[in-house]
């Protein structure tokens, strides 16, 4: 049985989670919103299909959330990580930081204007890929709602 | 009695430094004992700017502040001026910072009465990065490059003849900047072999992108690439890795073509488990892509055919994880007794699970998933899941009453109206499925808004 996916959004107070409640509902992932970096890596260990959302500051020389996605790249390469932020850069800036943060293993990196919409097609889109990979199959929507193979029945 | 010639150390009749370090291709110069230039060969002059005639008896000290920004650069260090040889990386003028850098190698001329002089060289290190690669701070640039320094040829070195036919091959396209296109079955590891070659090969100071084409729709992939500050714009980028490249659209595959068959454009390197051939003749490819850009096959050898270098893959993965930092024998026994039609990454999940299991001590076969056991003729196989219906619809019955209790919050009433039973009939049930305490007075469902109700167990 294919465990639930599970969205990991690093985002501390931030309104990622909130953009993505509705496909989160529709799909039934779990949302783990973690407010620092060890406890993101932590539950992106978790053995089920992961898609981890981190927001960066690219004012900030933000080593941690940088390492966070190098770890989780070189541990867990199945996880499908996403860079987020909210500054408004040049093109050339945003082109090297787009370059620097899919070197260290983001599959996707977002700047502004961020459509909700968008944002939720490429989750999800990522979030099919990831069960594709991890389980060799499609994901389901009714997989899990009744779940014939529970351990309940066979336990 | 005669001028001394520029360039030729008094007493030293015959002599000239030009017969040793004019033709070399090396940036040479010699500093006399009170630091000053004394000479430098024509690569020298190319690299600095600077004529020798001009340079001649300057003092290449870093406190001089009417000296050119050269001369700073070649201040010899501490440790050469007190006669050993030394090297120093300076940013390369005017720069304050590099890359590119220079390295300068400082070796001194000692005699018996004190330092002569020295000779010094210099080596060009490193490109020089765009004003906005620079806007990139230092801490996420050395996560970068601790990142990039993981991603040796030592990852895929092996014992077995598939393991090293595989990385002859890698060690010959990093040894190129052929597009490169690599098959493998899934989870074999072709994105790590891809970054494998980017770092070990000349565009390592470049970035490495990872495109994953079948995870993503076309208008993602297409606001990445080409997109207001997408990946094409910037000349940073080293490496393009596209995996599974026969999901893009067609017309994505000939904007690719345009751009990746530019001279300065990125690298190419593909991954599928199919070889490029085998998707333009199953139509998902351009045959154009194919000819152009898929000139070097690699094949990505699945585990089963490495199953001989075992040991030392798991040790690496349980090294990569930062859990427990062995598996005994026994447990690996067990693992090379598998298949793996899921390759590394079903061995990396089963891993991880065992790790978990272990904690710190070492990972025991008993850590490891039962039907692995069986299949090793460890264990004995589950018996069959009971077909029997009344278990059956009692679960289901369960999972349903735990659904609709969640969705309403506890309301028993709205509960019952979910599942489309009147409320005694629902408390009944749950009673009877062990989902509520016998007898237990059941709550209020005008003011039992989750409070006092009863709770999935």
């Amino acid at each position: 049985m294919t465990r639930r996916p599970q969205l990991v959004i690093l985002d501390p107070d931030g309104p990622l989670a909130a953009l993505l409640a509705e496909p989160a509902g529709v799909h039934r992932w779990l949302v783990r919103r973690p407010r620092a970096a060890d406890a993101a890596l932590g539950y992106t260990r978790d053995a089920r299909p992961t898609v981890l959302l981190v927001r960066i500051d690219p004012a900030a020389d933000d080593a941690v959330t940088a390492g966070l996605i190098a770890d989780v790249h070189r541990m867990l390469p199945d996880v499908a990580v996403v860079a987020v932020s909210d500054a408004k850069l040049a093109d050339a800036d945003r082109a090297a930081w787009t370059a620097v943060l899919m070197d260290l293993g983001c599959r996707y990196v977002l700047f502004p204007p961020v459509a909700p919409p968008a944002l939720a097609e490429l989750v999800t889109g990522l979030m099919t890929a990831t069960v594709r990979r991890v389980t060799g199959k499609d994901p389901d929507p009714a997989d899990g709602l009744i779940d014939l193979a529970d351990e309940e029945l066979h336990g | 009695m005669p001028e001394r010639p520029k360039g030729r150390p008094a007493g030293s009749a015959g002599f000239t430094w030009r017969a040793f370090f004019h033709r070399t291709t090396t940036p040479v110069f010699v500093l006399g004992r009170g630091r000053r230039v004394r000479y430098a060969n024509p690569a020298w002059e190319a690299l600095t700017g600077a004529k020798l005639d001009d340079a001649l008896g300057l003092v290449c000290s870093a406190r001089q502040n009417a000296s050119p920004l050269w001369a700073k650069a070649l201040t010899p260090t501490p440790e050469a001026l007190a006669g050993r040889p030394d090297k120093a990386r300076r940013p390369t003028p005017p720069l304050k910072s590099g890359p590119p850098w220079w390295d300068v190698t400082f070796v001194p001329l000692a005699g018996d009465d004190g330092l002569y002089g020295l000779v010094g060289c210099i080596t060009v290190v490193g490109e020089r990065v765009p004003a906005a690669e620079r806007n990139i701070p230092a801490g996420v640039t050395a996560a970068r490059d601790r990142h990039a320094g993981h991603f040796t040829f030592d990852l895929l070195t092996g014992t077995t003849a598939a393991a090293e036919r595989f990385l002859g091959q890698v060690r010959l396209a990093a040894q190129t900047s052929a597009p490169v296109w690599l098959v493998g079955e899934p989870g074999s590891g072709k994105e790590t072999a891809a970054r494998v070659i980017h770092h070990a090969g000349g565009r390592r100071e470049k970035m490495f992108v990872a495109v994953d084409c079948g995870g993503l729709t076309p208008g993602p992939v297409e606001s990445l690439v080409w997109g207001v500050g997408g990946l094409a714009g910037s000349d940073r980028v080293g490496t393009v890795y596209l995996k599974d490249p026969g999901t893009l659209t067609r017309d994505a595959q000939v904007q690719l073509l345009d751009w990746l068959t530019d001279e300065s454009a990125p690298r190419l390197i593909c991954g599928s488990t199919r070889t490029a051939g085998a998707e333009v003749e199953a139509g998902r490819l351009r045959p154009e892509f194919h000819s152009a850009l898929s000139v070097l096959e690699v094949r990505v050898p699945p585990l089963r055919e490495r199953s001989a270098d075992l040991p030392r893959i798991v040790a690496h993965l349980l090294e990569r994880n930062r859990g427990p930092t062995a598996a005994d024998p026994a447990a690996v026994a067990v693992l090379a007794a598998q298949p793996w039609p899921g390759n590394l990454r079903e061995l990396a999940a089963v891993l991880s699970d065992a790790a978990t299991a272990a904690g710190v001590g070492p990972i025991h076969r008993d850590h490891l998933p039962h039907d692995l056991r069986v299949r090793a003729g460890l264990a004995k196989p589950a018996p069959e899941p009971s077909l029997k219906l009344d278990p059956a619809l009692e679960a289901l019955e369960k999972r349903l009453i735990r659904a609709a209790l969640a969705r309403a919050r506890g309301n028993v009433t709205k509960a019952a109206d979910l599942v489309g039973v009147n409320r005694n009939k629902l408390l009944r049930r749950m009673e009877a499925l062990g989902l509520v305490g016998r007898g237990r007075q059941p709550p209020d469902s005008s003011t039992a808004q989750g409070a006092d109700a009863p709770r999935p167990p």
